[in-house]
């Protein structure tokens, strides 16, 4: 990866086990800057704002604001960046709907973790040039405050 | 004649109505369900008081045979005509029908408790991805960075959930459900785990002790800081 800016990645799983053995994983395949983790998907949210990642791994099932409700909120602050669902639940479940939601990639806890790190360098080096954020509003508490796309053209 | 057949058919309607508000009431006491299934209870209500509303048309109908309301009563018959006779026919047929289907009405004991059935199985599959999924996941993330202090670790906390959660469902040790001889027996003998082909195996690309090597992690903030 010498030469490459480091991808960055933010962690967001309320399980302080699984946020330490990724970013351990990480650290050692080298070439990832961790950022500071989120144990909810609104802190996820608020960390994506601040620190714009280039991948987000993101868990389903957590306390505040789960993972299906973090990520139109995800998609909102961070329109380019890629965003992993790293969930307990059975990805025939849940795929699906975490694809339509915003979620580039579904992957079931406990397969390989080589696997993982392949998986998020494959995303986060994108064919799409410099990621530019677009402006942006501020970024509601939860999902329930999100105004719908068209109110805001309406007037 | 179309005041007799008004007064006659809001009679049966009247009366299969109140046939089937008591058998749902009947089903809700019998389940336990008066005070647990509001959309059962008022189902019930709303029949009662429909009984009531067409039986008291016949009522009014037939008061002036006894000398009672006479001109309210008269007028009542004189404004029903042909096309009401006709709209209260087409609703007995209905209220005979909806009677005679009154085996079927456990649907509306069974509807809600149905529903609190699919909130349950959620909450324990919730239960049952936190505490046993999250674990064996991170044992075997752990083993796959060397790390076999957490790996057992997280095991053991995995075990002891599923056993608690596996408690829940057969019944606890207080539990009402009475476990008898025989009704854990298997279907077949469980299958060594050797035998078991694996689809991914979890690769140790990280030799047993490195992770001692990495930097200290910033400590995580934990849910609710």
């Amino acid at each position: 990866m010498s030469g490459e800016a480091a991808l960055r990645v933010l962690i967001a799983d309320d399980n302080a086990d699984i946020r330490r053995l990724v970013r351990i994983k990480l650290e050692l395949a080298g070439g990832f800057e961790v950022l500071p983790d989120a144990v909810d998907g609104a802190g996820a949210v608020q960390l994506a704002d601040t620190h714009l990642p280039d991948v987000i791994l993101l868990d389903l099932s957590m306390p505040v604001m789960d993972g299906l409700e973090a990520l139109p909120l995800l998609r909102q602050v961070l329109p380019y960046g890629r965003i992993i669902m790293l969930s307990g639940f059975d990805s025939a479940r849940f795929r699906g709907r975490a694809l339509e939601l915003g979620a580039d990639e579904y992957v079931e806890k406990g397969g390989s973790l080589d696997a993982l790190v392949g998986l998020i360098r494959e995303l986060g080096t994108p064919s799409i040039p410099p990621r530019v954020p677009e402006p942006r509003q501020e970024v509601p508490a939860t999902a329930d405050e999100v105004e719908p796309a068209e109110a805001s053209g309406a007037a | 004649m179309w005041w007799q057949v008004t007064a006659a058919m809001n009679s049966v309607i009247a009366l299969c109505y109140l046939g089937i508000s008591t058998t749902i009431w009947r089903g809700l006491r019998r389940t336990g369900q008066v005070r647990t299934n509001p959309l059962g209870l008022a189902t019930a209500a709303i029949f009662l008081t429909c009984a009531v509303h067409h039986g008291s048309h016949s009522v009014h109908m037939l008061l002036p045979y006894l000398g009672l309301e006479k001109h309210e009563g008269l007028a009542m018959r004189t404004a029903m005509g042909w096309h009401m006779g006709l709209l209260d026919t087409v609703g007995a047929v209905v209220a005979v029908w909806y009677l005679s289907l009154r085996g079927r009405y456990g649907a509306l004991l069974t509807g809600p408790t149905l529903f609190a059935d699919v909130k349950e199985r959620q909450r324990q599959a919730v239960e049952i991805n936190d505490d046993i999924v999250q674990g064996l996941s991170t044992a075997l993330y752990a083993m796959e960075l060397g790390d076999v202090a957490t790996a057992k670790a997280a095991s053991e906390r995995a075990l002891a959930a599923s056993r608690s959660i596996i408690n829940d469902l057969v019944g606890g040790e207080h539990s009402m459900v009475r476990l008898d001889a025989g009704d854990l027996r298997r279907d077949v003998a469980a299958v060594p785990v050797a035998a078991v082909p694996v689809a991914a195996v979890p690769v140790a690309a990280v030799p047993v002790g490195a992770v001692d090597t990495v930097e200290p992690v910033p400590g995580p903030r934990e849910p609710g800081t």
